[in-house]
């Protein structure tokens, strides 16, 4: 038996990298352009929760 | 504007810090002691509760659910109701998780030195007090689950967001990993075989580190180190990316613990780019805490607790940084299986979470007794001590892992191995000495720490209830116009527990499913077949004494390895493997092809008295194994959970298992008899020897068919 080939027998194996590369990708798009969208006094505002408590 | 009253529960807080410390001083004396062990095996004295097997998971236990775990809940019941403006959801909630945590702690202090194990790592707990962590975490999400719905803060302080992933993804990884068929109170076969044990335990191991020593501890860091800094984290916006980034790669790197290994490719892949990518996010988190601190340099040089921050996050930088490192194949194939590793977890757990538990505790005890710390003196005397104690851990084992991975890999200009195993592990013992004293030091610096807690508190009392109060959340109407938003989500907690547990399955679910369903596709190697029953025993027994926390069970395809240790391993020579034994340790060596290597008498002797058989051998006396009766009773029901578990004895087999039994233990003690040892066939050693003479020998048996798919 040929244990490198075992596993990537599985039918289109290659399109997993792809795509956990993209999901990710896109996850990580969405979070960092909403993020830097955000207004800057409510960054100030929720930073400061734990300093007034 | 109505203000409402409400109260903080300190007395919870008081009793999880107290706890926090006193495990610290158990969990780090249990790892002082089997550092000295390694370095003097003499040190095991020949009594199985404490020799080196059974005490490394009391150690690794200890420190990671009983020192760590009561940290984070000492954190959490002090900055949540804090943070939320509420009190604790449930009192009557909060002590029994409190006494719910102690207790299952100390069932595992007197469980596992009897060898009450399941065997998988960090996981070794058996099964009912498996089932009393998912009930007390059960108890903990909802008393956290209530305060944040009764909450009179609009929004969620980042720090909250990490424990909520905290919560849900430890729940998922426990139960999953924790799948086992019980044979009796306190044994049971892990649900899982082979390769798909190996990924679900590693998907959980690697993520135990993710999710219990690091996110809670970021949660803690969001929250005490703007408190003990006065003054806000450095970016909110890089806290919401690094939350988000952290927990949906952090799942995914589990695979890059078995490089080499007989797990598929693709997931050795997917883990690879995924522990790389980790490197982002985790600095970005570190960099965060420590420029939090800019501009107040002049404060980090006075006061112990910054400074225990600012080594804590170092620490963090350093293991983040290295842990994809590592997690590149080329160079996991010279760290893996070394104490290269063992140095990599210690500067996180001494570092990372050891000084910022510190740096937490210093800033927490006096604030809750209503006085100052004793001695700031000791404290910055305890970060010297401390700091030092890290390096003196870590360089020599460090420097260990280099010179025995290269042993290992040398051949001569003859093409031979130049280094027997045993040469490379008595070249290092130096190292190990070291190690052990690096160890002390800090176990001294923490020494240190509790009595001047203990001065503190001695000089303080305890303000059992702080009074506090603000506007309820319905009588703050939400501010007009454009909403960020991320807002939606920290307005709704339940929201943000589903996102969260959406985002850490992906990876798993992509990761595991297709390694199960593709079960029917694995080749079964025809030669393979399950474990006689006196085999099954004497595994049963390796597992017992904590073999594989030394010894692994899995050679790579690597020249050295297949020239030290024979073929290397086969996905499918596992399949009847419940739970797997690979291992993550070679402090001896791998034990994949041992069956056959040497004669039972050889191993009867060596059980007995490593020492006299490999000179400078540092492997612990199994004297018992000679004296202790093998209990044959639990035969049948073994057998019975393997044929549940799919294992295919034929059936009824459980009946006659242990006249089978018999039959092979009389052949060994025969074969030990002309060998001029008088060995009784009913002892435990019988079991053992079979068992070890079982080790991959399938392959060299005739096959009956080469190659068989199962459908």
């Amino acid at each position: 038996m040929k244990f490198k080939h075992y596993l990537t027998s599985i039918d289109h194996v290659g399109i997993y990298p792809m795509v956990s590369l993209l999901l990710f990708t896109v996850f990580f798009a969405v979070v960092t352009w909403y993020v830097f969208t955000a207004s800057k006094a409510s960054m100030i505002e929720r930073s400061n929760i734990p300093i007034n408590d | 504007m109505q203000l409402e009253k409400f109260t903080y529960d300190n007395k919870i807080v008081r009793n999880f810090a107290f706890a926090t410390i006193i495990w610290s001083i158990v969990g780090m004396l249990v790892g002082v002691i089997i550092a000295f062990q390694l370095a003097y095996p003499a040190l095991n004295f020949g009594i199985p509760y404490i020799s080196f097997g059974r005490l490394r998971p009391l150690h690794t236990n200890a420190v990671i659910f009983a020192f760590v775990g009561n940290g984070i809940f000492t954190g959490t019941y002090y900055m949540l109701p804090r943070l939320l403006k509420a009190s604790m959801w449930n009192k009557t909630l909060s002590y029994i998780h409190f006494w719910g945590w102690q207790l299952i702690i100390v069932f595992a202090a007197l469980t596992l030195p009897f060898g009450l194990t399941e065997g998988k790592e960090y996981a070794e707990l058996i099964w009912p007090i498996d089932i009393a962590i998912t009930i007390i975490w059960v108890v903990f999400g909802v008393n956290m689950f209530g305060t944040i719905l009764t909450r009179r803060e609009r929004h969620l302080y980042v720090a909250i967001w990490f424990l909520i992933g905290t919560w849900v993804t430890v729940a998922m990884l426990h139960i999953v990993n924790s799948f086992a068929l019980p044979t009796s109170l306190t044994h049971s076969y892990s649900w899982y075989a082979g390769v798909q044990d190996a990924l679900v335990q590693w998907w959980y191991g690697h993520n135990a580190v993710a999710f219990f020593l690091t996110t809670p501890y970021l949660g803690l860091m969001y929250y005490f180190v703007p408190k003990a800094a006065q003054r806000p984290i450095y970016s909110y916006r890089w806290s919401i990316i690094h939350f988000w980034a952290l927990i949906f790669i952090y799942i995914w790197a589990g695979p890059h613990h078995l490089l080499y290994t007989a797990l598929p490719d693709w997931a050795q892949s997917l883990g690879v780019v995924f522990s790389i990518m980790l490197i982002l996010p985790s600095w970005g988190g570190m960099l965060n805490g420590i420029f939090t601190l800019r501009g107040a340099w002049d404060k980090v040089k006075e006061d112990p607790i910054l400074k225990m921050f600012i080594v804590a996050l170092t620490c963090y930088g350093m293991s983040t940084f290295e842990g994809p490192m590592l997690s590149l194949k080329n160079v996991n194939a010279i760290a893996h299986y070394t104490d290269w590793i063992i140095a990599h977890v210690h500067v996180g757990a001494l570092g990372w979470n050891g000084f910022l538990t510190f740096g937490m505790l210093y800033w927490l005890v006096p604030r809750i007794f209503n006085t100052t710390l004793y001695s700031k003196k000791w404290a910055n005397t305890h970060f010297l001590i401390g700091t030092i104690g890290i390096l003196l851990y870590a360089i020599p084992l460090y420097w260990a892992s280099f010179s025995q991975a290269l042993m290992w890999k040398e051949f001569t200009a003859e093409g031979q191995l130049k280094y027997q195993f045993l040469e490379t592990v008595t070249r290092i013992l130096p190292m190990y000495i070291l190690r052990a004293l690096g160890g002390t030091v800090y176990l001294a610096g923490v020494i240190l720490m509790v009595v001047n807690l203990y001065k503190t508190v001695k000089a303080g009392s305890l303000i059992e209830v702080e009074y506090a109060e603000a506007p309820s959340l319905q009588s703050v109407p939400l501010p007009a116009g454009k909403q960020f938003w991320h807002s939606a989500i920290e307005r709704r907690p339940l929201r943000m527990l589903l996102l969260s547990l959406i985002v850490v399955a992906i990876g798993g679910a992509i990761e595991l499913i297709p390694t199960f369903l593709i079960k029917e596709n694995i080749p079964t190697i025809s030669t393979v077949k399950p474990y006689t029953p006196l085999e099954l025993q004497g595994r049963d027994i390796y597992i017992r004494e904590g073999c594989y926390t030394c010894h692994s069970q899995m050679i790579r395809p690597f020249r050295d390895e297949v020239a030290r240790y024979g073929d290397y391993s086969k996905s499918g020579e596992f399949v009847y493997d419940h739970p797997f034994q690979w291992g993550s340790k070679r402090t001896g060596p791998d034990l994949a092809r041992e069956g056959g290597k040497y004669p039972n008498s050889w191993h009867y002797r060596h059980m007995n008295a490593p020492e006299e058989i490999s000179q400078g051998s540092i492997m612990p006396p199994y004297n018992w194994l000679l004296d202790d009766d093998l209990d044959t009773t639990t035969t049948p029901v073994k057998i019975r959970a393997m044929q549940t578990l799919g294992v295919p004895y034929p059936k009824g087999y459980d009946e006659k298992a242990n006249a089978d039994l018999r039959i092979q233990a009389e052949e060994i003690t025969t074969d030990l008899k002309t060998n001029k040892i008088k060995a009784n066939s009913r002892k435990e050693i019988i079991a053992v020897i079979a068992y070890l003479q079982r080790m991959g020998t399938d392959l060299k048996r005739a096959p009956e068919k080469e190659v068989k798919n199962l459908h």
